[in-house]
């Protein structure tokens, strides 16, 4: 450090004006901070819930739309069978 | 140079601090927040943002510890940490300066030592301030008794780089001190 010895003799009342200016408990307070994070969702963590969620809105989504069509169907079915039924019996009617 | 903790005290309490253990992390954080405080504060030459910035500083360093691979390299890493800190917060002075019309009143916290110590400090700090921030990281990190090869770790070099730079950086120092007198 011989070539600029005025930082390395005011070096040390550098650091005490730096300290100086901390407030204090400093160790607390970030160790507190540390801690409020840990308990809070990271970015990462908060994308995929919203992920996840918006997922499972859509398979839920599709899940009541097939059963919908099922049951449309079923029930367009059951008529259809009812009418094809009675047309058969008509027909043998008919032939009678 | 430096009171720089003991050379295996320190990956112990490095690891202790990366497994959780909190009054390791507290140890940690109290052993470097002079050497820190004084590194922002010759980094910016103001007093008024280094408790923030250490603040910051050291939480950053907390959440990235379990990542650190190697106990061993946790003085550089940390002042790598410290730098980029300083950096990016001039970047943000510069433009908050930009949009305000009126500089707000420093707030700078009273001062511990003597006027003619306060004014070679003052005088100190503003010739450093006149040097590239790479200039002044490496000026300051070999004060902090940080070696070339932590010091070329810590921003990302050679040795044989740093060992250039710093070199030009005393150069340029010791220039501004002679225009000055």
């Amino acid at each position: 450090m011989q070539n600029e010895p005025e930082l390395s003799a005011l070096w040390p009342d550098i650091r005490k004006q730096g300290t100086a200016a901390l407030r204090p408990h400093l160790a607390q307070r970030v160790l507190a901070r540390v801690a409020a994070a840990r308990d809070e969702l990271s970015p990462q963590t908060a994308v995929l819930v919203g992920f996840g969620a918006v997922m499972a809105c859509l398979a839920l989504t599709l899940a009541v739309n097939s059963w919908r069509e099922h049951r449309a169907n079923d029930e367009a079915l059951a008529q259809w069978s009812v009418v094809a039924a009675e047309g058969t019996k008509l027909g043998q009617e008919d032939t009678l | 140079m430096e009171d720089k903790a003991d050379d295996t005290a320190l990956p112990e309490l490095v690891r202790r601090a990366q497994a959780g253990n909190m009054s390791a992390q507290n140890a940690l954080i109290v052993a470097y927040q002079a050497r820190l405080a004084g590194f922002v504060y010759a980094m910016l030459g103001r007093a008024a943002p280094v408790d923030d910035l250490c603040q910051d500083v050291l939480i950053k360093m907390l959440k990235g510890l379990p990542r650190l691979l190697d106990p061993a390299l946790f003085e550089p890493w940390l002042f790598r940490l410290a730098r980029n800190a300083c950096i990016d917060h001039t970047r943000r002075e510069r433009w908050r300066r930009m949009f305000t019309f009126f500089d707000p009143a420093t707030d700078d916290p009273p001062v511990f030592v003597d006027t003619d110590k306060r004014e070679r400090i003052e005088a100190l700090l503003a010739l450093l301030q006149r040097l590239p921030a790479r200039d002044r990281t490496l000026l300051l990190m070999a004060q902090e008794g940080l070696s070339l090869a932590e010091m070329a770790r810590a921003t990302g070099t050679t040795t044989t780089t740093i060992k250039t730079r710093l070199h030009r950086a005393r150069e340029r120092l010791r220039d501004l001190y002679a225009k000055r007198t």
